[in-house]
């Protein structure tokens, strides 16, 4: 099932999207590893195309990770690359450690200033630095680290996605900072990252969903295949349309608003909007994949729970979609004009 | 084990005293008011468990013993025949036994009962020979025996009657072979009622045959199946040359649909009644309620009004469960009603399971160590198998389609095909 997206006015045309995201699939069926995606990647020229194209790039890169369900720090290395070029950091090979998801994601650290609590989505090599987001007033800085600080006092996740690498630093220290901490854009990275995450749970939503159109279209029961019964039929166009109409909302994040109407509209507001449907479809796919798949999406017979457990995990990332939907809610009652988000 | 004792429909208050006596001599009371107490008690949220092998062995061991002790004080089968070391008592003394026995702090028995005493024995009582009757009712009903049933197999979910695990007449015994699976308790059962394909010239309905099956036979092989929730709960069994004598067997030869049905309808009424348990605990107005107030969100109107809308879905599925046993005590079989309550406990565990997640957020994902939230995420696993097991909500709804709203059949063309000419999974579209 190929997304339909509007073509951009600029940037890569359809024939370049269309190759790429060939690319990158195979890329992600090659690779075992996030270090092999990411040299393989770094083989590709990425960080060129995505330079070329954020938004084509960025939408590619990350549909096609959670198809493949991969485990990688491409969210780290892409919300790196927006901040400014020649930071005190430059010299050494970093990772971003993203915010914990019980923490407002645009006010790193605000809650719990004595704390340090983050996610990250590998375990850093030694002799590298981990950038941690911090809210300073209304600003969020990156403290550098020692990787090697970081590795002695983070656990892993565990439990609910048993394929994760995320490790979960959450102690009560003060992080010892080894390079001078530099003030970011963060409402433009974590605005990157919320779409690259749409638009890998809409990723994870594919691959969950083709188990599941292959799965109804094979398996015979009262003789004849299950998804030629309407209610199984009905059940996965529901969910195709959850899909669609979560990439119709993503494609369209991309595009920044301007014009009349629009001044009030807060600049965050576009990604909110497309990480919560992304996260709304999930919920709505993971429910509809298990149940066609009968016992067999409850056991590991199939790979099913692999979807589902990934999507859920991605939802919490950088505002899970209850939070999300909450703060839309509370901006719409003091009065933000809801539309438009984005200029289509 | 003591001679089960008789007893007259009339004694309701001889009745009750008896079964104080047994309780209080044998277990210790529960307080009055099962307040909970946030934070305090075992941080256990969960439907199907995820104990280790040797945990789940000692609730075994456990729930064999309290069996064995309702049965020797003559509470191990109420209703059940005397001849076949039943009560020979009503249902109502039943409810009776079980609402008094809730008072008090008991194992456990669901590893015994909700298969083996719940849907099993009703049924060799119903269609087994008066030698199957007396070799496995009493061990049954006595904790020594635990049963289970082998009727899903790989290309036979929805469609049961599509079983193609062949059963081959020799002599006076029956050569089973082929392979179950999503098998509840297969682990720690000693018999397991088999649909068999007897007659694969006839519609699939038409050609089965129900076989008791020694679990400790030789041919009898039992892997277990991980869950996505994490325990192991459910298994496959492979049936290799596995020898069944005749008189094992419930019915007539071919006539195991019907053997299955009084099963199946055992099994509906039993899926969809509430029963206790953490995950009974866990979705309560009560819990939930701790809960809310744990995470401050008391004041909430939108969290308040989904708590009544799930505390009254729970309260009409008590009622509606009410309903169907009165019609059961008044001498009544369980109906299609019975769906009706299957759709109402898998949608009230699915939805307070939800909005639980919902106020614990993303605690469910990493376990910080904080009672009462990353336990909720087994429960979160698990709620999408109360939509399959015990028959799917999808025919659940074609039951209430059919049945109750009267609605026409979707044509079908496997009711009057001879079961090898139809088509299976596997064979293509």
């Amino acid at each position: 099932m190929t997304p339909t997206s509007p073509t951009p006015t600029t940037g890569l045309d359809a024939e370049t999207r269309k190759s790429l995201s060939e690319s990158l699939t195979q890329l992600f069926a090659d690779s075992t590893t996030g270090d092999e995606v990411t040299a393989a990647l770094t083989e590709m020229g990425w960080a060129e195309v995505e330079a070329e194209d954020t938004a084509a790039a960025t939408s590619l890169l990350f549909r096609a990770q959670g198809a493949a369900l991969a485990n990688t720090t491409a969210l780290s290395d892409t919300m790196i690359r927006s901040f400014e070029a020649d930071p005190p950091y430059a010299a050494s090979k970093v990772t971003l450690a993203l915010p914990h998801p019980s923490d407002d994601a645009a006010r790193p650290g605000a809650q719990h200033t004595s704390r340090t609590r983050a996610i990250l989505l590998d375990r850093p090599l030694t002799d590298t630095l981990v950038l941690l987001p911090t809210c300073h007033g209304d600003r969020v800085v990156l403290r550098a680290v020692a990787a090697e600080w970081v590795l002695d006092r983070c656990t892993s996740v565990r439990g609910f996605d048993p394929a994760s690498t995320w490790l979960l630093l959450d102690i009560p220290d003060e992080p010892p900072v080894v390079a001078e901490p530099v003030v970011v854009d963060w409402v433009s990275a974590i605005g990157l990252g919320r779409r690259a995450l749409a638009a890998e749970i809409l990723g994870v939503c594919d691959a969950a969903l083709d188990l599941a159109r292959e799965h109804v279209a094979a398996r015979h029961q009262y003789g004849r295949a299950i998804g030629s019964f309407q209610a199984v039929r009905h059940r996965l166009s529901e969910a195709f349309v959850a899909v669609e109409s979560a990439t119709a909302v993503v494609d369209a994040s991309w595009n920044d608003v301007v014009g009349e109407g629009s001044l009030d509209t807060p600049p965050e507001w576009a990604s909110v909007v497309a990480k919560a449907r992304a996260g709304r479809a999930q919920s709505e796919v993971m429910r509809t994949g298990v149940q066609v798949l009968g016992a067999m999406g409850l056991t590991l017979e199939s790979t099913m729970h692999r979807h589902v457990t990934r999507a859920a995990a991605l939802d919490l990332l950088l505002g899970g979609q209850a939070r999300l939907e909450t703060a839309l809610g509370d901006a719409l009652l003091t009065g933000t004009t809801a539309y438009p988000f984005a200029s289509i | 084990m003591s001679e089960p004792r008789s007893g007259q429909p009339g004694d309701m208050e001889d009745f009750v005293r008896e079964v104080r006596a047994f309780l209080d001599a044998s277990a210790a009371r529960l307080p009055n008011e099962q307040a909970i107490a946030w934070g305090e008690g075992p941080d256990r949220i969960t439907y199907f468990g995820d104990d280790s092998a040797e945990e789940s062995a000692r609730a075994v061991d456990a729930a064999r013993a309290w069996q064995k002790s309702r049965y020797a004080a003559g509470f191990g089968w109420i209703t059940g025949p005397p001849e076949f070391g039943g009560r020979g008592l009503t249902p109502v003394h039943d409810l009776v036994y079980d609402g008094i026995e809730a008072e008090y702090d008991t194992p456990d028995t669901g590893v015994l009962s909700l298969i083996g005493l719940g849907m099993i024995g009703p049924t060799i009582l119903a269609h087994g020979t008066d030698e199957s009757k007396a070799a496995y009712l009493p061990a049954m009903y006595a904790g020594d025996v635990i049963a289970c049933q082998l009727f899903s197999e790989p290309s036979a979910g929805s469609d049961l009657a599509n079983v193609s695990t062949r059963a081959v007449r020799d002599g006076d015994e029956w050569v089973i072979n082929g392979q179950k699976v999503w098998t509840s308790v297969a682990q720690h059962a000693q018999v397991g009622l088999a649909l068999c394909r007897t007659n694969p010239d006839q519609p699939k309905h038409k050609g089965i045959t129900a076989l008791l099956v020694d679990m400790d036979a030789p041919g009898v092989d039992v892997r277990p199946l991980r869950q996505m929730s994490g325990g192991a709960e459910f298994n496959e069994v492979f049936l290799t040359d596995v020898r069944v004598p005749d008189s094992r067997r419930l019915g007539e030869v071919d006539g195991g649909w019907r053997v299955a049905l009084t099963t199946l309808m055992n099994e509906r009424a039993s899926v969809g009644s509430e029963g206790a348990g953490p995950a009974a605990r866990a979705i309560s107005p009560a819990f939930l309620t701790a809960l809310l107030a744990e995470h401050g969100k008391l004041d909430d109107s939108s969290t308040r009004r989904k708590l009544a809308e799930l505390a009254a879905d729970q309260l009409a599925t008590s009622y509606l469960n009410r309903q169907a046993l009165d019609h059961l005590i008044a001498g009544g079989q369980p109906g299609p009603e019975a769906s009706v309550s299957k759709l109402m406990y898998s949608q009230n565990i699915t939805r307070a399971t939800h909005f639980a997640a919902e106020v614990v957020g993303p605690k469910l994902v990493a376990d910080t160590g904080e009672w009462g939230a990353y336990a909720w995420n087994e429960l979160l696993l698990s709620t999408p198998a109360l939509r399959i097991l015990g028959g799917t909500e999808d025919i659940m709804k074609n039951i209430l389609g059919e049945r109750v709203l009267g609605l026409p059949k979707e044509p079908s063309v496997d009711a009057t095909t001879a079961y090898r000419d139809l088509r299976t999974s596997g064979s293509g579209a």
